[in-house]
């Protein structure tokens, strides 16, 4: 007798998912998103670029000016009228809003010290910003502006645009020293590392750490990358379609009593089993790679192609680059593994109930519920709570040690998973094969 | 030579729960005959049936299929199988013919003239093509009979296959079976508790009542006992106690009816005791109008006689 392979088994499975209306209907609505999702921030950055454009080219410093000086007519404010005089005179100049006596005048606005606005309106006159720079430098308490200061003295910057990724570096190594001074903390010290390891190698194309998730739509600047570092939260929607099938590829074959059509076929139960669980994981794994793929191409059309680009991590002490394009499969796969895990839960208790809806309810409530749950456990010092499945799956976050619970490693993370895997995959065999049909 | 029997059930026990369904049935069925299954409703042929397909785990006892025990060579066994248990229920979403693709490559059927002659065989070919949610209940039954037997199974069981087919969906379905037996040899069991269709399809039955098996029977045997070596005849005459008076029979053997009397005559004697008393009541001056012989003691009554000491008041149990 020829055995049935489990491949026929495998593609059994997918005809029969494929067959259904509602498998089409969510796979049109998948492909949408897919598309929408770029196009969605290729429309608002046009928009605000187009804004952008404007406001730099026609806007010059004078709004702001003209505001603060109204501001000093309306309050009793030391110096006021020294230091409406500058201001009227930066108008007279129309200082765009990108220049360093912009800065400079805003730095007087809130002084109260006479003989500081004195001197910076003599710079501002005379356009010395060599000066300027100087003598701030040598009169703030914050390490950070200091070093800033210095920086811009050395590297001759003038103008603080902050679309130029140069200025952008600055500000956020000039925020990180600013509060490491207040006490050590890893986050500011990888900042502040990053920051300079940027402005030290050109920074034109790299990402740092936070970069992930923070979006800056008004900058109207986006570019392939930061939609393209977005794609490790979408692969939640491939996870949601994965968990529908897992929770109802073998309850619906008990609610609809096909079971028993499919049992009589010369295959032992356990090998169907394995053939649905099969089905789910690569089903799951073929659309990740798919949106992964889709999304390339569809960022890269509408946001051209930016490829070759370094993301900057920090840990033991020093910088390393690292592709992005690994970054983000990295990433992306790590956000996979939480989605495999409530997958296998929903194929569990598919095994156990009868009803489909049961099942997927069950397990999509956990995947929203379980790690905001976990999460609370390990903020109110619950430390079992470590052990539990969903303390665990955020690997993308653990692997960044940024977990509740301390000393937290991606080891321990993978240890737990591996264990309650073995917890579902053992008692959906056990219900599945001694179930009586 | 000893036939090897295709399904053999040995001391077959089940527990469900507390309660023991079956006590301990035993059963040979072979290749080339069509075997009828009967028994009342809750007699245990689902669950004799569902243990022999592998549906419900085997607990005590033993069930071979052509000779590989369930237990362990259960691929083997359930290659030599096909079947319907209870509903025909299928992927209502996917057409008829998809379905059976379904089942054609779990059984490694590659050739698909395979599926049209079995689509052919229980006339669904005009809707094979639509999807199942649109079948009808009969409709449904045939497809289901159309996947039991299309990788021609040594073994076809079949559970109550006549629900909800028509008459003449019957009768074909009987001759299908009839012809998968006596022609290919396949041995083909059939349960009901329809004794009339069953007696026209079936060549031996095993009967089950409570979970116990009360015996197999060929159907020329069942013909024998529900006859016993007495013909009842039923004359419609003008004088009933007149006629029972004259006619010389003992008197338990004529029962005195409305305008009719009841005889038990000799049936080794053929025709001649009927043509005797005709003769006897002309002389007597009696009408006789007509003389049918009483129906002949059913495969019903030998049903009902058989499970009814086991069956108590009739109460399901
Ligand atoms: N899942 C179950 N749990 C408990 N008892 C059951 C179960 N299934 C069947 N039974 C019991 O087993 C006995 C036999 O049931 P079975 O379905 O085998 O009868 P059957 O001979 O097929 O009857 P029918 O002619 O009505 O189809 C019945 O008394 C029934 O109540
Ligand atoms: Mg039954």
């Amino acid at each position: 007798m020829n055995k049935t392979s489990f491949f026929t088994l495998v593609k059994n499975e997918y005809i029969k998912i494929a067959k259904k209306r509602s498998t089409k209907i969510i796979m049109v609505l998948f492909v949408l998103m897919l598309i929408a999702m770029p196009g969605f921030f290729k429309v608002i950055n046009l928009m605000e670029m187009s804004e952008n454009e404007q406001y730099s080219m026609s806007v010059s410093g004078s709004d702001q000016l003209t505001y603060m000086i109204s501001d000093l007519d309306s309050e009793d404010v030391s110096y006021a009228e020294l230091k409406k005089e500058l201001f009227k005179y930066l108008i007279d100049e129309d200082v765009s809003w990108q220049d360093w006596r912009l800065n400079a005048a805003q730095d007087i606005y809130e002084s109260d010290d006479k003989q500081k606005i004195l001197t910076v309106s003599i710079f501002c006159r005379t356009g010395d910003w060599r000066g300027y720079y100087r003598y701030a430098a040598d009169h703030t308490d914050m390490e950070g502006l200091k070093w800033g200061y210095e920086y811009m003295l050395a590297h001759e910057i003038t103008v603080m645009d902050y679309s130029d990724p140069t200025i952008r570096a600055l500000e956020s190594v000039v925020q990180a020293k600013n509060s490491l001074q207040f006490g050590e903390d890893e986050k500011d010290k990888a900042e502040e590392q990053i920051g300079l390891y940027q402005l030290e190698n050109g920074t034109g194309n790299t990402r740092g750490k936070e970069s992930l998730y923070a979006l800056d739509l008004s900058s109207g600047s986006l570019g392939f990358w930061d939609i393209y570092m977005l794609t490790p939260k979408l692969i939640m929607a491939a996870g949601i379609v994965m968990i529908i099938v897992a929770g109802g590829i073998v309850a619906s074959e008990f609610g609809q009593g096909t079971i028993k059509f499919l049992l009589i076929n010369p295959v032992k139960r356990w090998k169907i089993l394995m053939a649905k669980y099969f089905t789910v994981l690569s089903m799951g794994l073929g659309m990740a790679v798919f949106m992964e793929l889709f999304t390339v191409l569809s960022v890269g059309a509408m946001f051209g192609f930016d490829l070759d680009v370094p993301y900057l991590t920090y840990s033991g002490g020093a910088v390393h680059e690292l592709n992005s394009f690994v970054f983000v499969t990295r990433a992306y796969l790590l956000s996979f593994v939480q989605l495999v895990v409530t997958a296998t839960l929903a194929f569990c208790l598919s095994s156990l109930v009868r009803s489909s809806a049961l099942a997927i309810g069950v397990s999509l409530g956990t995947l929203f519920i379980g790690s905001n749950a976990s999460a609370i456990l390990g903020q109110l010092g619950v430390d079992w709570a470590r052990f539990l499945v969903f303390s665990n799956t955020d690997l993308l976050t653990i692997s960044q040690g940024g977990s509740v619970f301390p000393e937290h490693t991606l080891f321990f993370a993978l240890c737990v998973i591996a264990a309650h895997m073995t917890v579902f995959i053992l008692t959906a065999y056990d219900a599945f094969t001694r179930r009586s049909v | 030579m000893e036939r090897q029997a295709v399904l053999s059930v040995k001391g077959l026990k089940k527990s469900m729960g507390r309660k023991e369904i079956l006590h301990g049935i035993d059963m040979e069925c072979f290749g080339g005959e069509v075997f009828g299954f009967l028994g009342p409703n809750g007699a245990g042929k689902t669950t004799t049936i569902k243990i022999a397909v592998g549906l419900l785990s085997l607990e005590t006892g033993e069930v071979k299929i052509c000779g590989h025990d369930i237990a362990k060579d259960f691929e083997e066994a359930m290659a030599c199988v096909g079947g319907i248990v209870e509903n025909p229920e299928m992927y209502k979403y996917m057409t008829g013919r998809d379905n059976l693709k379904q089942y054609a490559r779990m059984r490694g059927i590659t050739d698909p003239s395979v599926i049209d002659e079995a689509v052919a065989a229980v006339k669904l070919t005009n809707r094979i093509d639509e999807k199942v949610s649109k079948y009808s209940l009969g409709m449904r039954q045939r497809l289901g009979v159309a996947q039991a037997l299309m990788h021609k199974p040594r073994l076809l069981i079949l559970d109550e296959p006549t629900n909800g087919l028509d008459p003449q969906g019957i009768k074909e379905l009987r001759d299908i079976l009839k012809h998968l037996a006596h022609e290919n040899g396949a041995c083909v069991v059939v349960s009901s508790h329809l004794m009339s269709e069953m007696e026209l399809m079936c060549d031996r039955i095993g009967i089950i009542a409570k979970g116990s098996m009360i015996g197999t029977y060929s159907m020329n045997e069942i013909k024998n006992r529900s006859a016993g070596d007495l013909e009842e005849h039923i004359l419609e005459v003008s004088d009933p106690v007149a006629a029972a008076a004259v006619c010389g029979l003992s008197p338990d053997r004529v029962t005195i009816g409305e305008g009719v009397l009841t005889v038990r005559l000799e049936k080794d004697g053929g025709k001649a005791p009927v043509a005797r008393l005709n003769r006897t009541l002309i002389e007597n001056g009696i009408d006789l109008y007509s003389v049918r012989p009483k129906e002949t003691q059913s495969l019903e009554d030998v049903f009902i006689e058989l499970t009814e000491e086991e069956k108590g008041d009739g109460q399901i149990e």
